[in-house]
């Protein structure tokens, strides 16, 4: 904190898979657990690759780690509310992948919580398409088990 | 690139019980993953940290020889829910004697239920011991305890609550949960553990430990589900006009005073074992406290008829409060046997 006057020539260079620069303070990339330990391992003129963050979600991140810091507990929340609203659910998935690679611990419990909320009244279907996942039931093991709990069936969102 | 199985976790344990049920449909490892203590753990914590999750209660209530219960969910908040849930274990010719809950823990109660069969007028009465998981519909019906001496000198008392694994108790005898089967906790010809009094047949548990009160008010019986052992509590007084219910995940102790300035003396068991009051309140509610909520802040008022009302506790002095009503419930609890207990819904599977 004491070195905030000098910031900016301290800001740290980004650079998306993409090949968009960001530059960012101290402050910003101090919340990326993973960059930290990238900053260690580069000498501080040179740029951060990042193999796994497109510009997008990147910016996305800044965004956030700016936004956030209002200053009365109901200005954040109604500020996270208002970033998770403008995002899709194939957005936040994205941006989800790309906050576990920085660890943005700001971000790891608001964005499961909002997916959480987006999903639980989604099919069965739509979780394997959401999440990648094979089905590796046999069709009749996975009609005894929708049998058995035919009622959590009920009132699920057209997908 | 796919979402690291961390993240995927995280998700999942953020959803309610109904969803986590449909989705162990998506494939093997999840169903897998539901089952397992720690998952179920950290699911009920997170549903846990919502607000909503700590005005909820479940309400059982009967009338003698209806065929079935009726239970509701109800919400406290305002304007309150109130949701009915199915009992059970429903058979068309079997007609309710009574039901009682020997307690809850971990989103599943434990009930005590004898019916009478209409296809046999004569009898026999069919008590069971049932335990239930009300949001993933589950049930478990406790075998008969074939240790149990009959006869008509022995009282039998029950109770329900775990250690690290989920067991239910018949007194001296316990059902292990894991295992499906009965031991001998403690013989009951051992004279050390007789006692001169009869104990009150609906107790609390609490923090691995259940408690009984004896019919002469002047103990608590405890038995610990940690080291299966069995010890008791001096009372903080000795009026015969007293209760103990469930506060704030202890056991509060309530002293009914009945001269004009119509008191109740709130004590709180703590885990060593000791008593600390808490406050006096002012003026008795009638129908007394069913829970203590929010720290004292707020409590339930018992049914009177079929009205239960939420007071708020206002401080007046650091040791006396008042009662204000707050909102009022309608609930079925006229002429007839009625319980309630924290609403709490896991994921905790009963099926073997």
């Amino acid at each position: 904190m004491a070195e905030k006057a000098s910031e900016s020539s301290n800001s740290i260079s980004l650079n998306t898979v993409d090949g968009k620069i960001f530059k960012v303070s101290p402050t910003i990339a101090n919340q990326m657990q993973t960059i930290q330990s990238l900053i260690k391992a580069y000498d501080s003129s040179r740029v951060i690759s990042l193999p796994h963050v497109n510009a997008f979600h990147l910016s996305k991140i800044i965004e956030y780690l700016e936004g956030k810091s209002a200053t009365t507990v109901s200005a954040v929340k109604e500020f996270e509310a208002q970033f998770m609203k403008d995002l899709s659910l194939k957005q936040l998935k994205g941006l989800l992948i790309a906050v576990g690679y920085l660890k943005v611990n700001e971000l790891l419990e608001l964005m499961p919580k909002t997916v959480a909320k987006l999903i639980e009244n989604k099919s069965v279907e739509f979780l394997r398409k959401f999440f990648g996942i094979v089905n590796d039931f046999t069709p009749s093991e996975e009609a005894k088990i929708r049998e058995e709990i035919a009622w959590a069936f009920d009132g699920v969102d057209e997908d | 690139m796919s979402l690291q199985e961390e993240l995927v976790n995280e998700i999942l344990a953020r959803l309610p019980a109904k969803s986590l049920l449909r989705f162990k449909n998506v494939e093997r490892s999840w169903n897998t993953l539901f089952k397992t203590k720690s998952f179920i753990r950290r699911q009920k914590e997170m549903q846990m940290r919502s607000a909503s999750s700590h005005d909820r209660f479940i309400m059982f209530y009967h009338e003698v020889m209806t065929r079935t219960p009726t239970i509701t969910v109800l919400s406290t908040c305002y304007p309150p829910k109130y949701e009915n849930l199915e009992y059970p274990l429903s058979d068309p010719t079997d007609y309710l004697v009574y039901l009682q809950a020997l307690g809850h823990y971990n989103g599943i109660y434990c009930l005590r239920v004898l019916y009478f069969n209409g296809k046999f007028p004569d009898g026999p009465y069919l008590p069971e011991t049932i335990l239930w998981n009300p949001t993933i519909r589950e049930v478990r019906i406790i075998p008969p305890n074939p240790l149990a001496p009959t006869g008509r000198d022995f009282d039998s008392y029950s109770g329900f609550g775990a250690s690290d694994s989920d067991t239910s108790l018949h007194f001296y005898y316990l059902y292990d949960f894991n295992t499906d089967s009965w031991s001998v906790i403690h013989d009951v010809r051992d004279n050390s553990i007789r006692f001169k009094t009869s104990f009150h047949d609906c107790g609390f548990y609490s923090n691995g430990v259940y408690h009984w009160l004896s019919s002469d008010y002047t103990f608590i019986l405890c038995f610990d589900f940690h080291s299966n052992k069995l010890r008791t509590i001096k009372t903080p007084l000795t009026t015969e006009y007293c209760t103990i219910i469930e506060a704030n995940n202890c056991i509060a102790y309530l002293a009914y005073d009945t001269s004009d300035d119509q008191r109740i003396e709130i004590w709180y068991l703590k885990q060593d074992g000791s008593w600390i009051k808490q406050c006096n309140l002012t003026p008795v509610v009638n129908g007394g406290i069913c829970t203590i909520l929010k720290d004292g802040a707020e409590f339930l008022g018992g049914p009177i008829y079929d009205v239960m009302t939420l007071y708020k506790s206002r401080p007046e002095t650091p040791h006396d409060s008042r009662a204000e009503a707050l909102r009022r419930f309608q609930v079925l609890a006229e002429d007839g046997h009625f319980g309630i207990y924290p609403y709490v819904e896991t994921i905790v599977p009963l099926s073997p």
